[in-house]
């Protein structure tokens, strides 16, 4: 894509601007033929993937079978693409009527682009079947609801059984502190001829804030006091340098981790069965699921001392304030958080919100042991990973991202790292 | 359309001239319809506070101003530069080498220059992508190459210190483009050339610095000038393959204005930032046309050094 003398960014330009007429040809115009009064919603959400976009697509097949009203025509797009391209519609003014929800959208929230949907909910949605605590983030404006949550993610603790066995190791267990975690790493190492075959434990899955974050709330720590907008943040605290020590200390002190390079270079992951124990999210278990090499277990994020504290996310609908059609969008907002969340527990690809269909949901064959426990038990007192900012993603970006890198790639002092990124971090958001 | 009577009265050169323009129209209406309306915009918004959600809002300088504040435009600045001056001169020698190599006449040498040729073809994310296994510090060719040596190699792309010189090595990959245009050059130099040399006593190296060289002179100057413009806008390679990192080691200032376009609303900023870039890629250019009497070497001119005829128009 070399042009003499053009720019990259005017190609880039050049070609937003083609989709963005692209964008505007195509939403809007009445979907079906015969019935007049057919009302087509254009929801944009993004791609995880065959097996759950399968999920997916059978959804929106589902509820367009079940309205006949409304056809929702869903776009399934690469991540990074999703939102471009929602913001080129919302910025249009006939924009997408439903995007599905994630973090840096919330720049669309603070330009007024996101439909208010307290309202419906105060109409259509029984509370009493939800846990209104965890729906708490997504009040922005610590009143109303802006998106519909649909389903929850969260980090859990997966082991190698086939390797514990092996070893002649005990299963992690709801008990387990990261001591134990530390004592079983160590017997799980195994090398051969110098190099090493087997790890205990995969560190660098933790290396990213939303993951080790939980092990500084473990102890009391905390990186932003509120989420929806910290005027601050703070990194440089005994809990947070401590759950950082440790996490580097098990890749260049006790060496029970590989480091990224090693990780990478190897193809090394828990699939493999190359590490024996990680943390990760429970959107993991679609892969995991597939395994036939090895028996695996789960088990909750390992305790620091007493404490614990387990991260969550959510999935969920937004609806574009300028929609044509905001009553027939709420209706399949509406569905997927309650018709729906019967066959969305069914399938336990994501962990349903409502509560009732959750509970009585019949486990499938390829749950492994520990499942329940790990995948609902934080539902009690989980924690929003989340923070929402304008400039939250440069701030990663710039200094977050570069920060683990030196702490977990070079190896570097990790109170220095943590004071600096601290510091320029609280500057970038405090900027104008 | 023309009639009939009109093209009886056409010149041969007339002729020519429209042969031409039909011959450049794609590209003047692909620029027109294309390229040219985006350009004027992204200058109008270059002066303005722009974040595609709300109309963007006139700022003056301001973001100029920022631009030279921001520490990371200097960083990525910093990084493409090394980039692009180690990248450029090595890609230039290592092409020509090649062209040199692909010169010869032996049995199969049409083969041998589609092999060459043939990286040059391919390009972009698929590249990035076989390259990551190229520079895999454990299974990848290069450390087992450097293995056959007793050499350990390091981690390439994950290690702060060899993530950027990775991506320079990397760029050898596409040399084949500037090698096919140096080959078409080296086959143009008339052989009594170097037969007169050979004549006044000159070994193989005293005609490659004599002959070759200058009579090349305008093809290196050609290369030269293509692959300051294309070093200097990298980024797919950063942005596949290391996103930046390690530390940011390897965050080209391309990289750093698509994120700062796309990623932190700030498309006014991003434009300003494209327009710097595009006028230090001028700059650089001009610097090299300007030199060029100094160094290049059309057929009609006489060598030498700096002939006192061209003095006047300079």
């Amino acid at each position: 894509m070399k042009k003499n003398k053009t720019m990259w960014m005017l190609l880039i330009v050049a070609s937003m601007l083609v989709t963005f007429v692209a964008g505007c040809s195509q939403s809007g115009g009445s979907g079906g033929s015969g019935s007049g009064e057919k009302v087509t919603l254009q929801f944009i959400r993004w791609s995880n993937g065959p097996a759950l976009d399968a999920e997916e697509e059978d959804k929106i097949k589902r509820f367009n079978e079940s309205h006949p009203n409304i056809e929702v025509q869903m776009t399934l797009l690469p991540w990074d693409e999703t939102f471009r391209k929602i913001e080129l519609s919302l910025a249009s003014n006939n924009p997408v009527d439903l995007f599905y929800w994630d973090v840096p959208a919330y720049a669309w929230y603070k330009k007024g682009l996101f439909k208010n949907l307290q309202p419906y909910f105060d109409k259509d949605i029984d509370m009493s079947q939800y846990d209104a605590k965890l729906f708490e983030p997504f009040k922005f404006d610590g009143e109303n609801m802006f998106v519909a949550p649909e389903n929850y993610q969260t980090l859990t603790f997966y082991y190698n059984k086939t390797a514990f066995d092996a070893a002649g190791l005990d299963y992690p267990n709801a008990d387990w502190t990261w001591e134990d975690v530390l004592a079983a790493a160590q017997k799980l190492t195994i090398a051969e001829g110098g190099k090493t075959t087997q790890y205990g434990f995969d560190a660098t899955a933790l290396g990213i804030w939303w993951a080790w974050m939980a092990l500084s709330w473990a102890q009391g720590g905390s990186i932003a006091a509120d989420v929806h907008e910290p005027e601050a943040i703070t990194l440089d605290t005994p809990e947070t340098q401590t759950a950082l020590q440790f996490v580097q200390d098990m890749i260049y002190k006790h060496k029970v981790s590989p480091d990224v390079a090693t990780k990478d270079a190897n193809g090394m992951n828990f699939q493999t069965g190359k590490l024996a124990m990680y943390v990760g999210g429970d959107w993991d278990l679609g892969s995991l699921k597939e395994i036939t090499d090895f028996e695996w277990g789960m088990a909750p994020i390992p305790k620091w001392g007493e404490g614990r504290a387990t991260p969550y996310f959510m999935g969920g609908y937004a609806m574009a304030e300028k929609t044509k059609h905001p009553d027939e969008a709420w209706e399949f907002i509406k569905w997927t958080m309650t018709e729906n969340q019967e066959t969305l527990a069914k399938q336990q690809s994501w962990i349903p919100v409502h509560n009732p269909s959750r509970d009585e949901a019949e486990l499938p064959d390829w749950v492994p042991e520990g499942y329940r426990e790990a995948r609902f038990e934080w539902l009690k007192d989980g924690r929003i990973g989340d923070i929402y900012h304008l400039k939250w993603r440069e701030a990663t970006d710039k200094f977050m991202t570069p920060m683990q890198d030196e702490i977990f790639i070079n190896g570097g002092d990790v109170k220095a790292a943590l004071a600096n990124a601290e510091k320029e971090i609280n500057a970038l958001l405090q900027s104008e | 359309m023309m009639t009939s009577t009109r093209s009886k009265k056409l010149t041969r050169s007339r002729k020519e001239a429209i042969d031409c323009y039909v011959f450049m129209s794609p590209a003047i209406i692909g620029l027109l319809v294309f390229t040219l309306g985006p350009i004027l915009f992204s200058a109008y918004i270059s002066f303005t506070d722009y974040d595609i959600l709300s109309t963007p809002v006139w700022v003056g300088l301001q973001n100029y101003v920022e631009l030279f504040q921001d520490k990371f435009f200097w960083h990525s600045m910093k990084i493409t530069f090394i980039y692009a001056g180690v990248s450029v001169p090595l890609g230039l020698v290592v092409a020509l080498l090649l062209a040199m190599l692909l010169n010869q006449t032996l049995k199969g040498i049409y083969l041998f220059r589609v092999i060459y040729y043939l990286p040059a073809v391919i390009s972009g994310v698929a590249v990035a992508l076989l390259w990551k296994w190229v520079f895999n510090p454990e299974f990848g060719l290069l450390n087992w190459f450097l293995g056959l040596f007793g050499i350990q190699g390091p981690a390439w792309i994950f290690s702060e210190q060899w993530a950027l010189p990775s991506l320079i090595l990397m760029s050898l990959w596409s040399v084949g483009g500037s090698m096919l245009i140096y080959l078409a050059g080296l086959q143009g130099i008339p052989t009594e050339l170097y037969e007169a040399a050979e004549i006044d006593g000159a070994n193989r190296f005293r005609k490659f610095l004599s002959v070759t060289i200058p009579m090349l002179s305008p093809v290196i100057f050609f290369n030269l000038v293509m692959g300051i413009i294309g070093s200097i806008q990298v980024f797919t390679e950063g942005y596949v393959m290391t996103a930046g990192g390690p530390n940011n080691s390897t965050l080209f200032a391309v990289l750093y204005l698509y994120r700062q376009a796309f990623n932190y609303f700030s498309m006014g900023y991003a434009s300003a930032f494209a327009w710097v870039l595009f006028l230090v890629i001028l700059l650089l250019t001009l610097l090299v046309f300007r030199s060029s009497p100094m160094w290049v070497f059309y057929e009609e001119q006489k060598g030498g050094k700096k002939s006192k005829a061209r003095g006047k128009t300079a």
